[in-house]
């Protein structure tokens, strides 16, 4: 039993920590956006990513510092709990001891009851969650065979090294991917007649190759079934993806391998194309498309036009990446700092935990004296 | 070459190609790529290539002619045209030919020269079958 406790203590902790990091990366990037940065997508895409590698090293980060300061200092813990009791035993916060207490170790109570399911609203909890979960894998696994079934019926068209770049009459909208061993471009067969939106299609594809678009895609793609029903996790893909594909224009633009009138004119094609070809495939996943058409449509409008007004604007000078650098660090660190202090497990019990023990017990015991009519001297 | 699987359609492009291979009876690419419509600007690669996966397809074969590979057609185009409206008649017309032939008479835009060879083609047609 104390593995399942461990176990959804740790998948609590994991989720605070997204919705954490993920509220981290909306206020940085709000902040980015009252700079000269805000059209700097690189910038903010490796921040994105900065962001989730840092919540997901915060918890052996967390561990590491745990023990160090047990180590160090065996008769000293700072943790949130800590703090919030000795303030409470200070005798700022007006509320008694057993309330003080119930607070603070709701989630524990929480974990323990989902762990044992002895209640009603653990079940059925644990049962939402493992349909959830269920439902979540199932399809990411459909979209993973069918993806397998579209490479397998592609055609290659190029070979480098282990890049294949396909071609497949089932799509209408190029994209990247990967299997275990080899890269795959996969380009629409009928792209072979519109030289230039080829050349457009393959140099964006071998730009999210080269950032390891596909890779991080992949992770997320993996994760999702575990997060199904974390919002921060929906919405942080959702923002990386947009921020991939504005970063990969924006690269390609700078490195003058397109224009930026024809660029647009291939994205409207290719748009234009999706729609008509309603029948074929639409895999959500694990893929980079050059274009995003599934899911809701006025929110992939939406992205196509900032993407249109980004290629407009390409002109802008590009920042200096040293104060990006020093940016995006700085960001990890604030996050590193926050939720290791956040999420540091209690150590031993603390002489004012002791003290709060005690004062909930002596309430305990004077409420159940008057209960039973008792009078002490 | 190793065919993947029946492939019952040609794509725009490759419908192109075919009806160029159909005129040729036999060509290389280049006879290909000279035989499409003057506005069709292709590479010789991208048309080497379809015609490898029209070969992948099985709607083309190739043998070597010292360096270049001469492709004919393995389908004729009246075979093509019967499988591409048996596609249409089960995919639009939920698999009832006269479905597809009453929207075909209905279109005004059909003359009664056309009209008339229909019957005719129709009475042949009905003939035969009843011989």
């Amino acid at each position: 039993m104390p593995q399942i406790n461990a176990l959804i203590d740790a998948y609590i902790d994991a989720n605070l920590l997204l919705l954490f990091a993920f509220l981290v990366g909306v206020v940085a990037r709000a902040l980015i956006g009252r700079t000269r940065l805000k059209q700097e997508f690189s910038l903010q895409l490796g921040l994105t990513e900065g962001l989730i590698v840092a919540a997901a090293l915060c918890p052996l980060l967390a561990l590491a510092l745990t023990k160090a300061n047990a180590w160090l200092y065996p008769s000293y813990t700072m943790n949130l709990t800590d703090i919030a009791v000795a303030q409470f035993l200070d005798g700022r916060m007006s509320m008694d001891a057993v309330t003080f207490e119930s607070i603070l170790t709701a989630r524990q109570s929480f974990v323990d009851h989902l762990a044992q399911l002895e209640t009603w609203w653990a079940i059925a909890l644990a049962g939402l969650f493992a349909a959830g979960f269920a439902f979540a894998v199932g399809k990411t696994l459909q979209s993973v065979l069918q993806l397998k079934q579209l490479i397998r019926y592609s055609y290659v068209w190029r070979r480098f090294g282990k890049l294949d770049i396909r071609l497949s009459d089932s799509i209408s909208v190029p994209f990247s991917t990967r299997g275990l061993k080899r890269r795959h471009i996969v380009l629409p067969s009928g792209m072979l007649a519109e030289p230039e939106a080829l050349r457009i299609a393959l140099a964006h594809e071998l730009q999210h190759m080269r950032r390891r678009d596909v890779e991080w895609e992949m992770m997320l793609t993996l994760l999702q079934p575990l997060f199904f029903w974390n919002p921060a996790f929906g919405l942080w893909k959702r923002s990386l993806e947009r921020l991939r594909e504005l970063a990969c224009d924006q690269a390609l633009l700078r490195r003058r391998r397109v224009t930026p009138r024809g660029y647009a004119d291939c994205l409207l094609n290719v748009c234009r194309r999706s729609i008509d070809a309603s029948s074929s495939f639409n895999l959500v996943t694990p893929r980079v498309p050059l274009l995003s058409t599934h899911g809701v449509g006025q929110r992939n409008f939406r992205v196509l036009q900032q993407r249109i007004s980004v290629l407009s604007e390409s002109g802008a000078a590009q920042i200096q990446t040293t104060r990006s650098f020093w940016l995006s660090l700085s960001m990890l660190g604030l996050i590193c700092v926050l939720a290791v202090s956040a999420f540091q497990k209690r150590g031993d019990w603390s002489q004012d935990r002791l003290m709060l023990s005690t004062v909930v017990n002596l309430e305990r015991l004077k409420s159940r004296n008057t209960m039973s009519g008792f009078v002490g001297y | 070459m190793r065919q993947k699987k029946e492939h019952g359609l040609l794509t725009e492009v490759e419908l192109e190609f075919m009806t160029a291979l159909w005129q040729l009876e036999t060509g290389s690419v280049r006879d290909v790529l000279s035989n499409l419509a003057p506005d069709r600007e292709l590479a010789y690669t991208s048309a080497a290539t379809i015609l490898r996966i029209l070969e992948e397809k099985g709607f083309v074969s190739s043998v070597k002619s010292g360096k270049t590979l001469i492709y004919r057609p393995r389908l004729t185009k009246d075979s093509y045209q019967t499988r591409s409206l048996k596609n249409l008649s089960a995919k639009l017309f939920d698999n009832t030919p006269a479905s597809l032939v009453a929207r075909l008479v209905d279109d005004e835009g059909l003359s009664q020269e056309s009209l008339e060879e229909i019957r005719a083609l129709l009475d042949r047609r009905l003939r035969d079958a009843s011989d």
